[in-house]
């Protein structure tokens, strides 16, 4: 089911009435209610995976619970390795099965054998690297001692499969939603009206920007190779914004919709594209995934505090690894490591913690254009970065590059519907000035004093919803097949 | 819990009302200032979709005009027509464009059907849509009219001022024939691969039909020259013409000897191709094209 779908308007209302009206009276009952709603939400795709997120659940209920008891530091890393075998094996199979064996056939017919790639017909489970991520953390805290496994079952299966986040995170650890999921929940007023607030603003960016943006951005990267470069640029701007609005605009929407629950989740996005270099782009960019990759595969590998050779080999792992999170693609992959590229210096200059302060450009000061030039220069990398992203294939990349960079012509590119790009371009100034007005709190839209400017935004926000929505683009949300 | 459904019904009141304000605003200054009369010694209208629009220069055909729309169905063709015949009661021929894609089914799921197609149609067809219309369209996709209803209330349609946004002919600057030759070599075209008649097509054709009758309009279906590459490949709409529409008279010029040059692509006419057509067609010479 997807958030921006008709069906989900009529879900959300009723599992939210029945929640806060019927299923009340105990935590034990709100989670079963919450597990068996989840259930549904993500049987609306494919009921057939439920068993996947079920097994998933049950291992690492069980691994957790085995690892608290056990004392023996060697079991206890069977234990850990079990759980990690388990998850990363499905995740394996199900996502990097047909890669792998396609890659090692190619490598073959290089050296001029062939072997039959043996790919197999398999179906995506949507989510899976999101909820896989989610539960393995959890083991891993345990067997850090970081967390005291629950002993609820159902609180635990909660907290695996709660359907805001289930599908496209954010990635949450159990650290901050098991103890909530554990207690029980009282209807906060503030709390669900600043969800629905967020709702609000999330289904915005997805439909008036991610989606009025896609048929462009499908439009240029399918023809790239009989644009022209100022169209192959248009076309990779575009397609920062659609994937920018498409998943923050998702993460808004999970965020909000958990807090209706009672939930707060984290934040993922804040403000990524107001950056003023890589590493601080990486730090408002799905925090959720980064901070698990920093936690659990960096710091391990000995994080910061090692030799410089041995920091830039683990940030150059991190970011392959993470690129390779996103699909099994060897495009996925040279994306992340061109991210590495860009990162790397700034390690090395000891310039990666420059900007850590929370929101950005504090006012304006001597620093300003140092600092707009930073945005600047931050969005144009991450913007070409995005090519390799989006193009089905290194090949398609590569003409892309090639077409953008040695034949530069410039000719007015038509939209594929007859819709005026100068309205696309209007839409999106105001986006970003928006953005810029408020960010200082991600999760708060529509901070403002007066009551009517508020009002006057959300219907504006409404209407825009309204408007767009009926663009007819294919709405599925791009990290779904992540 | 009471302060929250009241503020939201609230909010969610003031949305719906705003937009019902809107959609009668919409109408009554769309009603008021958009006219679609046309000129008085105009009385041939020709109507249909991309086909008919690229090839009949009403600067050339006397009396005519031409208000054909790309990816125009049958359907939005009969909208306008009842909406033309309203404002000018002169008109006494209607040319309509008849070619194999325009009866074809797979018309159901892109011109009319289609989520994107019938968002953008509804948006400027909404003050057309009689009671019929409406219940038929929601028939068919009730979520997606239910979206386009609230849509289409934001969309300042009046601004569409006149006839000019609902149609008319065109010079394509384009030139893609070889390009489309060699995709008809290598994949062939769907509405040519093998005729499947298209019930909804049809029976809004027969509405025009009928439409044409009681309002005692002459309705003749043409059907546009296209690329010599598709002349044996229509066989299929000969066949649905005679038989349900053969009592209509039909001039298909779709197998007219021109070269390639009078060509953008495999079914529409270069400017060049329309003035010549269109010259020929003003002169009676390809009155023996009837079918």
């Amino acid at each position: 089911m997807l958030f921006n779908s008709l069906e989900f308007f009529v879900f959300l209302p009723v599992v939210f009435f029945i929640y806060w009206f019927v299923t009340f009276k105990s935590v034990q009952i709100q989670n079963t209610y919450i597990v068996l709603a989840s259930y549904v939400f993500y049987g609306w795709w494919d009921w057939r995976f439920l068993a996947l997120i079920v097994i998933s659940t049950i291992v690492d209920y069980s691994i957790a619970t085995n690892l608290n008891r056990e004392q023996g530091q060697r079991k206890r890393k069977l234990l850990l390795w079990a759980s990690v075998v388990v998850n990363i094996g499905l995740l394996g199979f199900f996502k990097y099965y047909n890669f792998f064996t396609e890659s090692f056939a190619s490598a073959f017919s290089f050296f001029g054998k062939t072997v039959s790639s043996g790919s197999l017909d398999i179906i995506l489970p949507v989510g899976i690297s999101f909820y896989t991520f989610q539960t393995l953390s959890y083991t891993i805290d345990v067997y850090n001692r970081k967390l005291e496994p629950t002993k609820s079952f159902v609180g635990f299966a909660a907290f695996v499969c709660f359907f805001p986040q289930l599908v496209a995170g954010p990635i949450e650890r159990a650290t901050n939603l098991l103890p909530q999921i554990l207690k029980k929940r009282k209807f906060n007023y503030e709390q669900a009206s600043s969800g629905l607030k967020l709702m609000v603003w999330g289904l915005f960016k997805k439909v008036a920007i991610a989606d009025s943006l896609a048929p462009m951005v499908d439009d240029i990267f399918a023809n790239a190779g009989t644009y022209p470069s100022s169209t192959l640029l248009l076309g990779a701007i575009f397609f920062g914004f659609q994937i920018y609005g498409d998943f923050s605009g998702y993460s808004d929407i999970a965020i909000g919709t958990s807090k209706l629950f009672g939930i707060e989740l984290m934040s993922n996005f804040k403000f990524p594209y107001f950056s003023r270099n890589i590493a601080e782009f990486w730090r408002r960019w799905h925090i959720s995934l980064s901070t698990w990759f920093r936690d659990y595969i960096y710091i391990p590998l000995g994080g910061s505090r090692s030799k410089m050779k041995t920091v830039i080999r683990n940030i150059l792992l991190v970011f392959i690894i993470s690129g390779f999170w996103h699909g099994a693609n060897w495009t996925f992959i040279v994306w992340g490591g061109v991210h590495s590229l860009l990162f790397i210096p700034l390690l090395i200059r000891g310039q990666n913690r420059k900007y850590l302060e929370s929101f950005v450009w504090k006012g304006f000061h001597k620093s300003v254009f140092q600092q707009l030039l930073g945005i600047l220069a931050t969005f144009v990398l991450v913007t070409l970065s995005w090519v390799f992203f989006r193009a089905e294939s290194l090949a398609q990349a590569v003409v892309y590059f090639k077409r953008m960079f040695f034949n530069m012509s410039f000719q007015f590119y038509s939209h594929p519907q007859g819709y005026r790009l100068i309205d696309y371009f209007i839409l999106l100034a105001l986006f970003v000035l928006y953005e810029y007005i408020i960010r200082k709190d991600e999760r708060n839209p529509y901070k403002f004093k007066s009551k009517s400017v508020r009002f006057v935004l959300y219907t504006l926000t409404i209407f825009g919803i309204i408007l767009f929505y009926d663009s007819g683009i294919d709405r599925s949300f791009i990290y779904f097949q992540f | 819990m009471r302060r929250f459904f009241q503020k939201l019904g609230l909010q969610l009141l003031i949305v719906v009302f705003s937009l019902l304000a809107l959609t009668g605003v919409n109408k009554v200054i769309f009603n008021w200032s958009s006219t679609f009369e046309l000129d008085k010694n105009v009385n041939k209208v020709v109507l249909g979709d991309s086909h008919s629009r690229y090839s009949f220069n009403d600067k050339i055909i006397s009396n005519s005009h031409n208000l054909s729309a790309s990816a125009d169905s049958y359907f939005y063709s009969y909208l306008k027509l009842k909406k033309i015949k309203k404002e000018n009661p002169q008109i006494d021929t209607v040319f309509l464009s008849f070619s194999q894609h325009n009866v074809h089914k797979f018309i159901e799921e892109t011109w009319l059907f289609d989520d994107a197609h019938l968002g953008s149609r509804l948006r400027i067809y909404f003050p057309f849509l009689g009671q019929d219309d409406f219940a038929f369209l929601f028939k068919e996709k009730p979520k997606k009219m239910l979206s386009g209803m609230f849509s289409q209330a934001l969309f300042p349609v009046f601004v569409l001022r006149g006839l000019d946004s609902f149609g008319g002919y065109e010079k394509l600057d384009y030139t893609i024939l070889d390009k489309e030759l060699e995709k008809l070599r290598n994949e062939g075209r769907v509405e040519y691969d093998s005729f499947l008649e298209s019930p909804v097509e049809k029976k809004y054709l027969q509405q025009i039909v009928n439409f044409c009758r009681d309002n005692d309009l002459e309705l003749i279906l043409v059907n546009p020259p296209i690329h010599n590459s598709l002349h044996d490949k229509q066989d299929g709409m000969y066949g649905f013409y005679e038989k349900y529409f053969s009592s209509v008279p039909f001039y298909d010029f779709s197998k007219m000897d021109m070269e390639d040059g009078y060509f953008v692509d495999l079914v529409h006419l270069s400017p060049t191709g329309a003035d010549y057509f269109s010259t020929l067609f003003e002169s009676g010479e390809l009155l023996k094209f009837k079918y």
